[in-house]
């Protein structure tokens, strides 16, 4: 792991010339960073408030003011980026592995079977995002894992296409077909031929996607169906920001920042992968 | 010719194929929820004799697939149920609802595509150049800006501090002014990825070949470009468009929730958390209809002013 290929070295060299990745993947970093060390970082407990501190502007001890409950908002917003990091990666790997083993199998055997199970996915693709996740979100009841649920259900249908294009533009090549022809199982054909193909496409449309889903998921917290307050989340904590949005901005406005930022970090960083590795996204 | 019609009857025959398979979802949602679906329609006051009684009238104690087959019966005689909390028919509560938030999503598809094109353009005609930058700039910002963020931010400045408009909307009919601030939210939102698309659409015409054989003749530049490489490029941008009226759609019920603006989105949020699972069910039906058939006339219209299309007849 420690020597890099010339073609793994051409494509960072590649990527950190690009001016959106340049800009996106330090702002993404930024993002993991804060979840991962949310406790060192934090001043104050998020979820435990003093109400004789309540809505307080920015301070020395409170340095992005306080709440309707007293709590500290530097430190909700903080713990914040945990949450919508947990959600958004969990959501997508859920999407991803469910999407390319759909898609890959869909396209493996083709014919019938292929046909009936990518008219589901175009069905699944009639529904806007948001409108499937509301629909998810409605079955499940809110909660952070049916965020995730939601989420994972309504991004899986595209990387299933994605996969199955994969599959389809190496499926009839020599390679696979001696493969084919020596008797390896077609598991073993799908994991080591086929599937290392369809590498680029995902990451760019999943790194895309985890942008989108952490938009998702503060819009699903926000109409009350997704993380439930007390827990600190972006678009839960704007939804309670609704009541004092003039004596209390500092309630929707540190919330809403950290939000663009991430999903501009993760958007800028997508966009940047998508011109160097320039795969087209179309099945 | 033959072809037009067989591309029509495919893509018509996709559409039904999608309106089954999206009444089928919706069907499946009282039967997905933990529970008994009788109890959960019946509501949480009704006593068990009220629960067996609504059970038989609506068939739920018949075979799922019969059950379907009745469910779609009703759709198509336009008997959408009755709503668990009011009792009132749901096809009345949701008509004007929906006709409220039609106006909302057309209003801000319609800005969006007066400020997104135009960007587009601008920022395509002078690739890399500090305009080209500070538009794509602005247009990512967009994409990424929760429309509840931006929907917040109008209200703020123009209904709280300025009064100049109103925020909250009176139920009922609305006027255009209840229109004006939830559009707008809507357009920033859409007029984004509708600049990115025509900017790369046109960057691609620009370098095509009739564009430069038209230059070397002698045909003045901006003529080439607004008469000839504007009208190709805006193809693609035409099914952009289509896409982004589905999200607007959706968005709107955001947005309505931030304005308190009597629309779909608002009544469909209120149902889930009341429970009222018909008024849920017709609701998401409808946007869901509403989107595949828009997406439906963008293909049918992409078709038609591109004629490439129809050799490969393929789907988006």
């Amino acid at each position: 792991m420690v020597e890099l290929s010339p073609q793994t070295r051409l494509l960072l060299r590649k990527l950190w010339r690009n001016k959106s990745f340049k800009l996106g993947f330090p702002l993404v970093l930024f993002f993991v960073l804060l979840g991962i060390f949310a406790p060192i970082l934090a001043t104050h407990n998020p979820v435990k408030g003093n109400l004789s501190e309540a809505l307080q502007p920015p301070s020395r001890n409170h340095w992005f003011g306080t709440d309707q409950l007293g709590r500290d908002i530097y430190s909700r917003v903080i713990y914040g980026s945990r949450i919508s990091l947990i959600v958004a990666t969990a959501g997508i790997l859920l999407a991803v592995v469910a999407g390319v083993l759909y898609g890959s199998i869909s396209g493996y055997i083709g014919g019938y079977v292929d046909e009936t199970l990518m008219r589901i996915v175009d069905i699944l693709l009639a529904f806007p995002d948001i409108l499937l996740a509301i629909l998810v979100a409605a079955i499940v009841g809110p909660g952070l894992t049916n965020v995730i649920i939601a989420i994972g259900t309504y991004n899986f249908p595209q990387f299933a296409r994605i996969a199955r294009g994969a599959v389809l533009a190496v499926k009839d090549q020599e390679y696979v077909e001696a493969a084919e022809a020596v008797g390896e199982p077609g598991t073993s054909i799908l994991f080591r031929y086929i599937l290392p193909n369809s590498m680029y496409p995902i990451v760019v449309h999943g790194t895309l996607r985890t942008g989108a889903s952490i938009l998702t998921a503060a819009a699903l917290s926000f109409l009350g169906l997704g993380v439930q307050p007390p827990t600190p989340e972006w678009g839960a904590m704007i939804n309670e920001a609704m009541k004092y949005l003039d004596v209390a901005p500092q309630m929707w406005v540190f919330p809403g920042i950290f939000l663009i930022i991430t999903v501009l970090g993760f958007n800028l960083m997508g966009d940047g992968l998508n011109d160097v590795l320039n795969p087209k996204i179309k099945d | 010719m033959a072809s037009i019609t067989q591309y029509l009857f495919k893509r018509i025959l996709f559409l039904v194929i999608t309106l089954i398979g999206a009444s089928f979802i919706v069907f499946m949602i009282i039967h997905l929820l933990p529970g008994d679906p009788a109890r959960i329609l019946a509501g949480p006051e009704a006593t068990q004799q009220e629960v067996e009684i609504l059970r038989h009238k609506l068939g739920l104690d018949k075979p799922l697939a019969v059950q379907y087959v009745d469910f779609m019966a009703r759709l198509l005689h336009g008997d959408f149920g009755r709503s668990i909390v009011t009792d009132k028919p749901v096809g009345e509560l949701i008509t004007y609802r929906f006709i409220n938030t039609l106006k909302l999503s057309v209003f801000g598809i319609t800005l969006s595509a007066i400020i997104g094109i135009p960007l587009g353009v601008i920022a395509a005609l002078n690739r890399n150049k500090w305009i080209d930058q500070a538009v794509m700039g602005f247009a990512i910002l967009g994409i990424s800006t929760p429309i509840f963020v931006i929907a917040i931010f109008l209200m703020l400045v123009f209904s709280v501090k300025w009064h100049i408009l109103p925020a909250t909307s009176v139920t009922g009919n609305i006027g255009f002014e209840q229109l004006i601030l939830p559009g707008i939210a809507l357009a920033l939102y859409g007029a984004a990825p509708i600049a990115r698309m025509t900017r790369a659409s046109m960057l691609e015409t620009l370098t095509q070949e009739y564009v430069r054989v038209a230059t070397s003749y002698g045909i003045p530049r901006r003529l080439v470009i607004y008469k000839y490489a504007l009208r190709n490029a805006l193809i693609p941008v035409v099914t952009v468009i289509g896409l982004i009226f589905g999200y607007l759609l959706a968005g709107a019920v955001i947005t309505e929730t931030v304005f308190a603006f009597p629309g779909l989105g608002r009544l469909l949020i209120d149902a889930i958390f009341s429970r009222d699972y018909p008024v849920v069910q017709i609701g998401i039906l409808f946007v869901a209809t509403t989107f595949a058939l828009v997406n439906t006339l963008v293909d049918i219209l992409y078709m038609l002013i591109d004629p490439r299309i129809r050799v490969s007849g393929g789907s988006r």
